[in-house]
C-alpha cells in the first residue's frame, strides 16, 4: 500500500498513528516554519519562532525554549509559546533548570514522559502553573556546545510524545542553536568593532597631536628662512606632508569600512570644483617641474554632489599624475557633462601601468606588497569615495604610455535619506 | 593680541612660538584645569583650544569659557567630526584640524583679530 510505503519512508520506526495526509501537513508545516525561523534577524524573535514552531508541527498544548547565560548559570533568554501572559505572569520566576529541565541539559539527551508528575527526575512546579502531563524535552546544542533546552507539554490528541514529535523537536533545537551562536558572534564582532573604533580614534589624536609638532615647527623653519631654507628642513616638510596625507586617507578609508562617511550633497559648479583642486596642487606641480593643462574654466555645469569630496578625488588623481610624470611634462585634465553625467580625466605622460598593476592600484588591502609600496592609498579611497557618490573611477593605461584616469558622477545626487 | 593656547605640548610649542615671532603676546596651558584658570582672569583676546584636552575634555573648557565671555574661541580638533560636535553644542569661532601648517593658522588668527582695523571687504 502506498500509504504504508511512505509513512515507512518518512519514519522509519514505521509506527503508523498518521496517515500520509497527516505526514505531508507535518512536513509542509515544518518547511514553512523554516523559513518563518530564517526570515527573522532578532534572536528573542527567533527563540519565539521556534518555540511556536515546535508547539503547532509537533502538537502539543505548551512548548517553551531557554537559552542559558554562556557561563551556564542561569537562563539568558526565555520565551513560552501557548501560555496567556496572564498565566505566564501568575507562574512567576523563570525555571531554574533543576528538575527535568536541567536533566536535559546536564545528559543533552532528549527526555519522554507520559507524566512528569511521575518522573524520577522531576522537582516539581510552582504554585499557579497550569497542570502538564505529558513531556518532550530536547537539549539546544551545536557542536560541542549546549546552549539551552526546548520542551513540550501536553501532546495533543495522545497521551506521551512519540519518537517523530522527538526528531522534529531535535530538529528544532538545532535551528535555535545556531541562530543563538549566530546571535553571540555577532555581538562579539560587534564589541570587537567598537573598541576597534575607540582605539583607532585615540591613535588618531595622538598621532596627530605628534605629527602636529613635527609638521609646524618644520614649516615654521622653513617660513622664516624664506628661499634660504636648507634642503634638509625641505625634504623633512615633505616627508611630513606625505604622512599627513597618509594619515588622512587612513582615517577616511577605516571611517568608509565603519560605513560612517557621510555624503553631504550641495549645489556646486563642476569648473569651480575642479578649479579648487587645481589651485590646491600648484604648489606640488612646479618644483616637479611638471606643467597642468586644463581646459577653460567658465561656470556653466551646475550640480548637485559633494563638492568636497569630489575635491578630495581630483587633488588624489592631480597629485598622482604629478608624481608619475617626467620632469617638463604636461599632466592633461579633461572635463565633460551631459544632462546626467559629469567626468573628469586626468592624463600623465609617465611611464604608465601594467595590465597586473591595474588591478591591484584601487586595492590598497588585498595586494600588500613591495610592488605597491609608496603609492599610497589615494587610489584606493578615490575608487571608493566616487562610488559612494554614485559614479566610478577607472584607468586606461598600457606600459611606457602613461596613464589616464576618469571619474564619472551622476551630476545631480540625490539627497542621502 | 594677547592669545591663550589651551594645547598639548607637542603643539603647543610651535604654535606659541610661531605667533610671538608675529608679535603676539601668548601663554600656555597644557591641560584643562589650568587653561580654564588662565582664560578666566587673563583677560584675552583669543583662545586657541584642543578639542582633546588632559584634565577637563575641551568641550567642558569650552563651555566653561564661553559662559564667562565673549572671548573668540578657535578650535584645535583631530577631525572635522570632534570640531563639528563642538560647535553644535558649545560653538566656537572656527577651527583647524591638525595637523596644520603654521600659515593657515596666522590666516585663522588675522581673521578674529579684533585689535586691528578691519579691511572692508572682510566687514
Amino acid at each position: 500500500m502506498s500509504r504504508t510505503n511512505r509513512s515507512d519512508a518518512v519514519r522509519p520506526q514505521g509506527r503508523a498513528v498518521a496517515g500520509a495526509v497527516g505526514q505531508r501537513d507535518r512536513f509542509e508545516r515544518l518547511l514553512t516554519a523554516g523559513l518563518a525561523i530564517f526570515a527573522e534577524h532578532e534572536l528573542q524573535a527567533v527563540l519565539q519562532r521556534v518555540a511556536d514552531a515546535a508547539r503547532d508541527v509537533v502538537g502539543a498544548r505548551y512548548a517553551a525554549l531557554g537559552v542559558l547565560n554562556e557561563a551556564g548559570t542561569g537562563l539568558a533568554q526565555f520565551v513560552s509559546s501557548g501560555l496567556s501572559e496572564a498565566e505566564r505572569a501568575r507562574i512567576g520566576p523563570l525555571p531554574q533548570g533543576r528538575g527535568l529541565l536541567g536533566l536535559v541539559i546536564r545528559e543533552r539527551r532528549p527526555i519522554r514522559t507520559a507524566d512528569i508528575t511521575r518522573h524520577p527526575g522531576r522537582y516539581g512546579f510552582p504554585p499557579h502553573h497550569p497542570p502538564m502531563k505529558s513531556f518532550l524535552g530536547v537539549p539546544i546544542e551545536l557542536r560541542d556546545r549546549v546552549f539551552g533546552n526546548l520542551y513540550l507539554t501536553e501532546k495533543v490528541g495522545a497521551d506521551e510524545f512519540d519518537a517523530e514529535d522527538e526528531r522534529i523537536a531535535v530538529f528544532l533545537a538545532r535551528k535555535a542553536g545556531v541562530a543563538v551562536e549566530n546571535a553571540r558572534l555577532l555581538e562579539r564582532l560587534r564589541e570587537f568593532q567598537s573598541s576597534r573604533d575607540r582605539f583607532y580614534a585615540m591613535m588618531n589624536h595622538e598621532l596627530r597631536n605628534a605629527l602636529t609638532g613635527v609638521y609646524g615647527w618644520l614649516d615654521l623653519l622653513v617660513r622664516r628662512d624664506k628661499g634660504a631654507a636648507p634642503p634638509a628642513a625641505l625634504e623633512a616638510l615633505a616627508a611630513a606632508e606625505q604622512t599627513v596625507q597618509l594619515l588622512h586617507d587612513m582615517l577616511d578609508l577605516s571611517r568608509l569600512d565603519a560605513g560612517r562617511v557621510e555624503v553631504k550633497v550641495q549645489d556646486s559648479m563642476a569648473e569651480a570644483m575642479l578649479a579648487e583642486a587645481l589651485h590646491s596642487v600648484t604648489p606640488l606641480a612646479e618644483p616637479a617641474a611638471v606643467r597642468l593643462d586644463a581646459p577653460a574654466l567658465d561656470l556653466r555645469t551646475p550640480m548637485r554632489t559633494d563638492p568636497k569630496r569630489v575635491r578630495q578625488i581630483l587633488v588624489n588623481l592631480l597629485r598622482n599624475a604629478i608624481q608619475h610624470s617626467p620632469a617638463d611634462e604636461v599632466v592633461r585634465v579633461g572635463f565633460d557633462a551631459d544632462d546626467s553625467l559629469v567626468s573628469f580625466s586626468v592624463i600623465d605622460r609617465g611611464s604608465g601601468i601594467d595590465e597586473e598593476r591595474q588591478r591591484q592600484l584601487f586595492d590598497a588591502y588585498s595586494q600588500v606588497s613591495e610592488e605597491r609600496a609608496g603609492t599610497g592609498l589615494g587610489l584606493t579611497l578615490s575608487r571608493r569615495l566616487a562610488r559612494l557618490l554614485g559614479g566610478d573611477l577607472q584607468v586606461q593605461s598600457r606600459s611606457g604610455h602613461g596613464a589616464t584616469f576618469t571619474l564619472a558622477i551622476p551630476r545631480f545626487m540625490n539627497p542621502a535619506p | 593680541m594677547k592669545i591663550l593656547v589651551i594645547e598639548h605640548p607637542a603643539v603647543a610649542g610651535f604654535v606659541a612660538h610661531g605667533l610671538r615671532d608675529h608679535g603676539h603676546t601668548v601663554d600656555v596651558a597644557h591641560d584643562g584645569e589650568t587653561g580654564l584658570r588662565l582664560g578666566r582672569t587673563g583677560g584675552y583676546d583669543l583662545i586657541l583650544l584642543a578639542v582633546v584636552l588632559p584634565k577637563g575634555n575641551g568641550l567642558e573648557v569650552g563651555a566653561a569659557l564661553r559662559r564667562g565671555g565673549s572671548v573668540p574661541i578657535l578650535l584645535l580638533t583631530p577631525d572635522d567630526h570632534e570640531a563639528e560636535h563642538f560647535i553644535r553644542h558649545v560653538g566656537a569661532n572656527g577651527y583647524l584640524v591638525k595637523p596644520f601648517r603654521f600659515g593657515a593658522l596666522l590666516e585663522h588668527v588675522n581673521a578674529l583679530d579684533r585689535t586691528q582695523p578691519r579691511p572692508p571687504h572682510t566687514g
